[in-house]
């Protein structure tokens, strides 16, 4: 994969997130407003939880717990009179330091065992806030009037934006090239002096701190929800399966991802609820066998096929 | 020739077959048992288990009880200690269970790679003896050491293997005395 | 304090089906290090098949034990040959990662399976003896539970019977130590994966039952009992079946004396806090080695 070809790519993305900008302007319905929003929050949620997967070569189980707290804080503050803003960046604050926390334990762990370690944790953590906050958070009245749903789309943009930034950054730096160096064979990347459980925790920290950000947008979008269904591990599992089919490691492969899964989800989602996961266990399995560069990959044989003719 | 690595090219003829293309266990059945470097036991079960598992194959489980009272036979130590776990034994020990093991798998060639690694030189002798009194009763031995001198006066027909190639061949008794043998392995002053 | 005592005893009751499902877990983790995360699937699936053998035939719930087992059997067969059998070839610790990425695809597709097939609804099975209880002191043991654990421990039993005395069970055990010698003493290891691999599944169908019998079952029991498995695993070490069994039950009065000190909504906490102070404790499990 050259700097050249992710360029390109980079460019084109943000050019398409560019051309949505424009979408409210033509006037459209609410829920295609929502639906490019879900888009989006997708792209932010599949983008950061590429920055550890591909990147650092982790499967890190617990993302939710992190998009949940960065949701829970700024839901808390802003009901409370606090602005948006603020509140989603000490939502991403609290998020980043938990994972620094917990990552500093965590990356102990190898492999599997740092998977189910982190998926343990965020179970913690939904089932506390499932017990400490039963109840349904509504907005006040006063806020539901003045909500407007552009804000939102503005900042889902922004947001996504800013993901794919930073993993276009990521991807030519020397953290990049010293978290991919960790990937590939951690023992040797040490020996030549990279520090991996520094570089591991910086991937962290940047992934959480994307998810802890996606959470406050979540908390500032949702007018009423259960305050533990932002922990849920559905929210993890999506963002592996769309980074993965997409192409872990990757940087359009998590975007990709994210719009088929979005879309297979609202357009099969009629005839049988969850065909979506269905099709996606299964595109997964065949993907984890015969193709870990997901959909990109599959690109990729294809183009070289066409060009060898 | 075990099966656990596949050749790149050729063939290993046995028996009026190629064997480059079985399955390790299959080599197994068809008479070839390879004594590994290190010797592998099953160092979570007891003498017995080892023993028993050699015999796995449906030739060697109709001679098993036979086998096993050879191996004891051979090894009388293995008789008094077959309850214990593997884990338990000296070296030494466990190399009897190892060559005990091939034995009960019924070979007619025994492989042994290495079998004098960190075993203590009185019970080399024993090993060596007991692999010259198998060899007596019918099963051919290939042996692959580095204890030249043991393993020289041993063998009716030796080769030596220098950086994969195969330098000298000869009888045991004649390699033991080429010049070159001796400098390379017995020491520059040797003559 | 008889309350303590009566939620002990239930905690006890039910760690003895926890010690059930991780031991078909620990057992295909154990032999060839591949996680099967989606365990908690097949308990589901064992447990969906126990209701319908009961609803469509009107037999007897532990009864249908023994059309469930064997099916399971038959579907641990499937499931390796057409999918985990191709993530042995790789070395150990790719294993246990593809297995993990595997058994999460299935667990996926399995669980939208059943909320498509069956509804997410839960569903339960009557027993015969339905609500009756045995009373020792001031303890209530609800019969069905009592007789789901004893069942569990006679599973286990045989496992192990199996393992040790069975010469395809010890072909297993010495798969699992170091499967390169195993196939220079002539076991065909695949064969032996194979038959773990059944042996997990059944495992986990008669798991399934106990539970559906006991409790209910749902299509979302699955991630819940993956993780329960996975938690006693851990606690327990993978070096005994007995000891995973211990484990089991050891999970089952954490979460009691849990819910008894913190309240009925921290039962999960108290095995997930557990999980994870071992894992990064004594990742070898208290029975291990």
């Amino acid at each position: 994969m050259t700097t050249g070809h992710e360029r390109a790519w980079t460019i084109g993305i943000l050019a398409a997130l560019a051309a949505l900008a424009l979408l409210p302007l033509a006037k459209p319905r609410d829920d295609t407003l929502n639906f490019v929003f879900v888009i989006l929050l997708s792209i932010t949620m599949a983008q950061s939880w590429n920055i550890v997967a591909g990147f650092a070569g982790q499967v890190n189980l617990g993302h939710a717990a992190f998009f949940g707290l960065g949701a829970l804080v700024a839901r808390t503050l802003w009901i409370g009179g606090t602005p948006i803003a603020a509140g989603m960046a000490a939502g991403t604050a609290v998020a980043v330091a938990f994972a620094l926390v917990i990552g500093v334990a965590a990356f102990r762990l190898r492999g599997a065992y740092f998977a189910i370690g982190t998926l343990a944790l965020a179970e913690i953590f939904r089932t506390t806030v499932s017990n400490v906050l039963p109840e349904i958070s509504t907005l006040p009245v006063a806020a539901i009037g003045g909500y407007r749903l552009t804000h939102r789309y503005y900042l889902a943009l922004g947001l996504a934006a800013a993901s794919i930034v930073v993993v276009a950054e990521l991807s030519g730096s020397r953290l990049g090239l010293g978290m991919q160096a960790i990937r590939d064979d951690e023992e040797a990347a040490e020996a030549s002096g990279i520090g991996a459980v520094r570089l591991k925790l910086t991937a962290l920290a940047l992934s959480t701190a994307l998810a802890g950000l996606a959470g406050g947008l979540f908390a500032y979008y949702h007018i009423s929800y259960y305050p533990a269904h932002p922990f849920s591990p559905h929210w993890t599992f999506d963002a592996l399966l769309m980074t993965f089919i997409g192409g872990v490691g990757t940087l359009q492969g998590p975007v990709l991802g994210a719009v088929l899964y979005v879309v297979l989800k609202e357009y099969l989602a009629l005839r049988w609820v969850d065909i979506h996961l269905l099709i996606f266990g299964a595109l997964f399995i065949a993907i984890v066998l015969a193709l870990p560069g997901g959909l990109v990959q599959a690109a990729e044989r294809v183009r070289a096929l066409t060009r060898s003719r | 020739m075990a099966g656990l690595v596949r050749p790149r090219a050729g063939a290993i003829r046995w028996d009026g077959g190629d064997l480059a293309r079985v399955h390790a266990h299959d080599i197994v059945a068809r008479g070839l048992v390879l004594v590994p470097e290190g010797r592998r036991l099953f160092t979570s079960l007891t003498v017995e288990e080892n023993l028993e598992l050699g015999a796995f194959s449906p030739r060697a489980r109709a001679a098993a009880p036979e086998s096993r009272e050879r191996v004891y036979a051979l090894f009388p130590v293995l008789r008094e200690r077959r309850r214990q776990i593997v884990r338990a034994l000296s070296g030494g020990q466990q190399q009897m269970v190892a060559v005990g093991r091939a034995l009960m798998s019924a070979p007619r060639l025994l492989m042994l790679d290495e079998p004098s690694l960190g075993i203590a030189p009185r019970l080399v002798s024993a090993i060596f003896e007991a692999l010259a009194e198998i060899n007596r009763g019918g099963v051919a031995v290939l042996l692959v050491e580095q204890n030249v001198p043991a393993s020289l006066s041993l063998a009716h027909r030796a080769y030596v293997m220098e950086g994969g190639r195969i330098v000298r061949e000869g009888t045991g008794a004649a390699l033991l005395q080429d010049p070159h043998v001796r400098r390379a392995y017995l020491g520059p002053l040797a003559r | 304090m008889s309350v303590l005592a009566q939620q002990l005893v239930l905690g006890l009751l039910i760690g003895g089906l926890y010690g059930l499902a991780a031991a078909g877990l620990g057992l295909v983790f154990g032999v060839m290090k591949v996680l099967n995360v989606a365990h908690g699937e097949l308990i589901m699936l064992g447990g969906y098949g126990a209701f319908w053998l009961v609803t469509l035939l009107g037999i007897d719930p532990f009864a249908s034990l023994g059309l469930v087992v064997p099916l399971g059997l038959a579907l641990g067969v499937i499931l390796y040959v057409a999918l985990f059998g191709f993530v042995v070839r790789a070395d150990e610790e790719t294993r246990v990662k593809n297995s993990l990425l595997i058994g999460f695809g299935l667990a996926l597709a399995l669980h939208a399976t059943a909320v498509r097939l069956w509804t997410a609804d839960e569903r339960s099975v009557p027993t015969p003896w339905g609500g009756a209880v045995l009373s020792v002191g001031n303890l209530s043991l609800p019969v069905v539970r009592l007789a789901s654990l004893g069942v569990a421990l006679g599973l286990i039993a045989i496992l192990h019977l199996l393992l040790t005395r069975w010469r395809w069970g010890k072909a297993v055990r010495a798969a699992a130590e170091d499967w390169q010698a195993a196939l220079l003493t002539g076991i065909d290891v695949r064969r032996a994966y194979v038959l773990a691999f059944a042996l997990g599944t059944g495992l986990a169908g008669a798991a399934g039952t106990l539970v559906t019998i006991s409790y209910s079952v749902s299509p979302s029991i699955g991630l819940e009992w993956s993780l329960k498995a996975l938690i006693v695993i851990v606690l327990a070490g993978l070096g005994s079946t007995f000891g995973i069994f211990v484990g089991g039950l050891v999970l089952g009065v954490a979460e009691a004396l849990s819910a008894f000190t913190f309240g009925g909504p921290y039962r999960e906490v108290a095995g997930l806090v557990l999980f994870v102070v071992i894992l990064v404790a004594r990742p070898r499990g208290l029975f291990g080695r």
